[in-house]
Parts: C-alpha cells; structure tokens; sequence
C-alpha cells in the first residue's frame, strides 16, 4: 500500500494540468492507492486573503467529491487572517467535508500566536496540521518557517500532530530540531532525492515517524517514491514510511 | 543501462554507502546499470585533481565496467597532459567549484584540445542542490548561457550537462546542435514524457549522480517513462556510447 501524503493540484506554471484524471491515472501506475490534497497553496501568491482562501478550499472539496476514494483533502489556511474566519473553515472543510488536516505554507511563521486559535481548533477536532518549512542557504522567504520554527510550534501544542514536509529540504539539522518532538512528523516530499536522508531519519526519528509524500505536480512519483524504494532500510519500515504510518496518523480506512 | 554520471570518494557534507569500487559496481548492477562513467569527488577540491584522478584509474583497474572520467581544471598547467592520458573520451569540468568562467581563454584551449583528441567536454553544472549548500560554501551553477555560448562557439565539441534542473533543458538544448543533458536533476510531473515534448531524444543520457542521489530515483525514471522501447534504449544506451564512443 502507497499513500502520498503530499500532492499539489493544479499548481503555478503547472496550470497547464486540466484534469486531476491524468494524475490519479499516473499514480496508480505507480501503486499509491490514496493521495493527499494540499490545495493549490500559491493560486494567489503568499498571503491569501479570505476569498482567495475559500476559492482554494472550494476547489479542493469539488475534487476530493469527485473522487473520494482516492483524493483525501487538507484545508489550507493563512494564520493571519481573521480568527471568526479560520474558524468556519476549518468548520466547513473538516466537519462538513471530511477533511483529514490543516495545510500552512509561508504567509506566516508558525512562532506567531496568531496560529493558536487554529492549533487548539486542530486538537479539539483530532486533526493533523501540515506546516511547510525548510532550511535553504539561498535565503528564505520572510515568514517562512524553518524545523526549529516548527519544533516551537510542538511544544506549544504537544497534543496535535504536526507533519514537516521535506525531508532533504529540511536537512539533518531540521530533522535534530524536531527530534525530541514526538508530536511532530516528517515527510519525505520535495527536492533532490538525496542518499542518506531517508536512513538517517530513521536512525534518529524512528520509521513510525516518517511518510512518504512526493510535491506533485513540480515533482515526480518516479524520483520521490525511488528515494524510499532505494534506502538502506528493512522492508518493514519502508511500508510503515509508504503508507502504514499515513493510516494511523490519519485515521484513514 | 549506461550510467554517465557517477562518483567515488568523500564529501564533507554527505555520507555515501558505495565508497569503494566493488561497493559501487555492485550496487549499480543491482539497479540494472551494467556499465558507469565515473569521476573521483575527492578531485573537486583538491588542489591537483589529477592526484586524486590517478588514484582512482588504479582502483578501478579491476572492473572493467566503472571506466574513470578525469577531473580537469583548465587554469591548473597540468590540463594538457590529463587529457592526452584519459582513455575515456571525455574530462569533466567544475567551473562553479574551480571558480573560472566558461567564456574564458583556459576553457577555448581545453576546448580545441579536446576537438583535436576526438573527446567530449562533460561540464558538471552543479552538485548539490543550491539551497541546500553550507551557508559559507555556497557555489554557484554554472550559467546556462555560458553553456550556449561555449557550444555555440565550438559546434564540433559534444557538450554533456551535468545535472541540470527540468526549467534549464530547453534554453541549454533549443539553439544548440551539440549540447547533451543527463537526467539526474531533471524532475517533473511524468519526468521522460515531459521532457521528450521538447527535448530530442537523441539529447538525453540517463545518469543518476550517485552516490550523491539514491539511483533508483533515476532508474525509475526511465523504469516508468511512458516512452517506447527504441527512445528508451537511445537515452540509457545508445547515445552514451555514440558521445562518449564506447565499445
């Protein structure tokens, strides 16, 4: 079994893919059975406001109806906008829509308190949060949030699951920030697929706390599930990284 | 399957699992790769690369499938005779970690030189990911219009790109007759298939940039390439063995 747990769909200069068809079809060739839908998180740049947030999500339910047995869904919020408004729709995409987390990209670091009405949303609800970071040496965008940004987070919400996407992104530095963390998880998704990563998240997480994602569309399923395929790890916790651990972090059925 | 772009050695900032030859051979053969170009990492940053070139034509006498790519920086006086000693017809070069410019005097010597011995220029464009460089070793690409230029000056000399990314295929291959690329970098959705829509097959050369790159992330690349047999075999074949003029 192969989960993704982190897909984007249509995507920037992607847009070009009308049709989520072609890329559950490409999935499938490659055995993933579910894919995790993040929303089309920069459709209006860095800082959404409300309408551009609901027309995100919108998009998201239509397709995650149109195909549920397959598309999962993730609402995507920007922290900085009016708490009422998160509110409702985390209400609307979680409660009303089945959706199984919250997705945040860089409209605000995750230190700010702004986050805690949605972080305490997300506990009250049992459901994980999806907050992207990563350690670039070319300099980061101004309220993109790095691992230790995110090991803050945990410790103000030790009760909720939160996932750090990119694995190779987020480096062995990123991986040590979160470590002590055991609320906070790892994706595999995005960038080179780096040799060593893999084993060496398991070596210091633990495989229970890695999942496998690939950052479709600017990625391949090709690349990012060969990064898991081609770690020296045993076969055990190659299934857990692939699609067990998604299951039970998720509560999927 | 031909791999043109793997290495043996040590890098500061990353810990390989194939660091000796029969670990790599070995490995590759796993993978379906039954014959690899490959260069010494040591010879980046050492001052002489030859030195560390040498040592690696020693080590893989025995395995006559790994065929050794020398290291050449062209400002070093010794560039001359490393190219007239390679076996390979090809040299590698790192202008971004040699820190000289492709539009430069050292680089059109090297380039006649390589014209006149029949060899191909192998320009590795970059190692690791940028963002992901020590933040006090950060190297710059080599520029794709350095590349263009450099190619477009000498049409004769097949150009091989070493990991360039998905957006740098079409400016380095549209205007060019002579510029190759390999396929370790390059990502997309449905990487092959993308790629063949606007780069000719006959420019693609599988390589996976082990050890630094799990080499199933390439292999699979082409494992699941929606590409007929004929197109496939000229990309992980064919065309290595017509560039580099293998047996």
């Amino acid at each position: 079994m192969i989960i993704d747990a982190h897909i984007h769909y249509p995507f920037a200069e992607y847009k070009e893919m009308k049709d989520i068809c072609e890329v559950i079809r490409l999935a499938k060739k490659f055995g993933i059975s579910k894919l995790f839908l993040l929303g089309d998180v920069f459709r209006h740049g860095h800082f959404q406001n409300e309408e551009q947030i609901k027309e995100i999500n919108d998009l998201t339910i239509e397709l995650v109806k149109k195909h549920p047995d397959f598309l999962v869904g993730f609402c995507y919020l920007n922290p900085a906008n009016s708490p009422d408004f998160m509110i409702e729709e985390i209400e609307r995409c979680v409660v009303k829509n089945g959706f199984k987390g919250l997705k945040f990209e860089i409209s605000l670091n995750c230190r700010s308190k702004k986050l805690d009405v949605v972080m305490q949303k997300a506990g009250e609800l049992g459901c994980a949060v999806i907050q992207h970071s990563l350690y670039r040496s070319t300099g980061r965008y101004n309220e993109e949030s790095t691992p230790a940004d995110i090991a803050d987070l945990a410790s103000r919400f030790p009760d909720v699951k939160i996932i750090m996407p990119h694995l190779a992104g987020c480096g062995m530095r990123g991986i040590l920030d979160i470590s002590g963390h055991k609320n906070v998880y790892v994706d595999s998704s995005g960038s080179q697929a780096v040799a060593g990563m893999v084993e060496y998240a398991v070596k210091t997480l633990g495989a229970d706390r890695i999942l496998y994602g690939s950052d479709i569309p600017g990625r391949d399923f090709s690349a990012q599930i060969g990064r898991i395929y081609g770690a020296e790890i045993s076969k055990k916790d190659k299934s857990k990284i692939l699609g067990l651990n998604a299951v039970k972090i998720f509560n999927l059925k | 399957m031909i791999d043109i772009n793997t290495a043996l050695g040590n890098w500061p900032f990353l810990r390989f699992s194939q660091t000796t030859p029969a670990k790599l051979s070995k490995h590759l053969k796993q993978e379906g790769i039954s014959q690899a170009l490959v260069s010494s990492i040591d010879a980046i940053f050492y001052p002489d690369p030859d030195v560390y070139n040498q040592l690696l034509a020693v080590s893989l006498k025995s395995f006559p499938e790994l065929l050794p790519v020398f290291i050449v920086n062209p400002i070093l006086s010794n560039w001359e005779r490393i190219v007239d000693s390679s076996k390979v017809k090809a040299v590698k070069i790192y202008p971004g970690y040699h820190n000289y410019s492709l539009l430069s005097n050292p680089v059109y010597s090297l380039a006649d030189k390589l014209i006149e011995n029949g060899m191909s220029l192998m320009i590795q464009m970059r190692v690791e990911d940028e963002r992901s460089h020590h933040p006090l070793c950060q190297i710059p690409a080599v520029p794709v219009a350095d590349i263009v230029k450099l190619a477009g000056k000498y049409p004769s000399l097949p150009v091989v790109c070493l990991c360039p990314y998905f957006a740098e295929l079409v400016p380095l291959t549209s205007n060019t007759e002579n510029v190759y690329v390999d396929i370790s970098f390059v990502e997309t959705m449905n990487t092959m298939t993308r790629v063949l829509r606007d780069v000719p097959a006959e420019k693609i050369l599988f390589g996976s940039h082990t050890p630094f790159l799990y080499t199933r992330a390439a292999t699979m690349k082409t494992e699941y390439a929606e590409i007929d047999k004929k197109t496939l075999t000229l990309i992980t074949e064919t065309n290595a063995k017509k560039v580099f003029k293998l047996k």
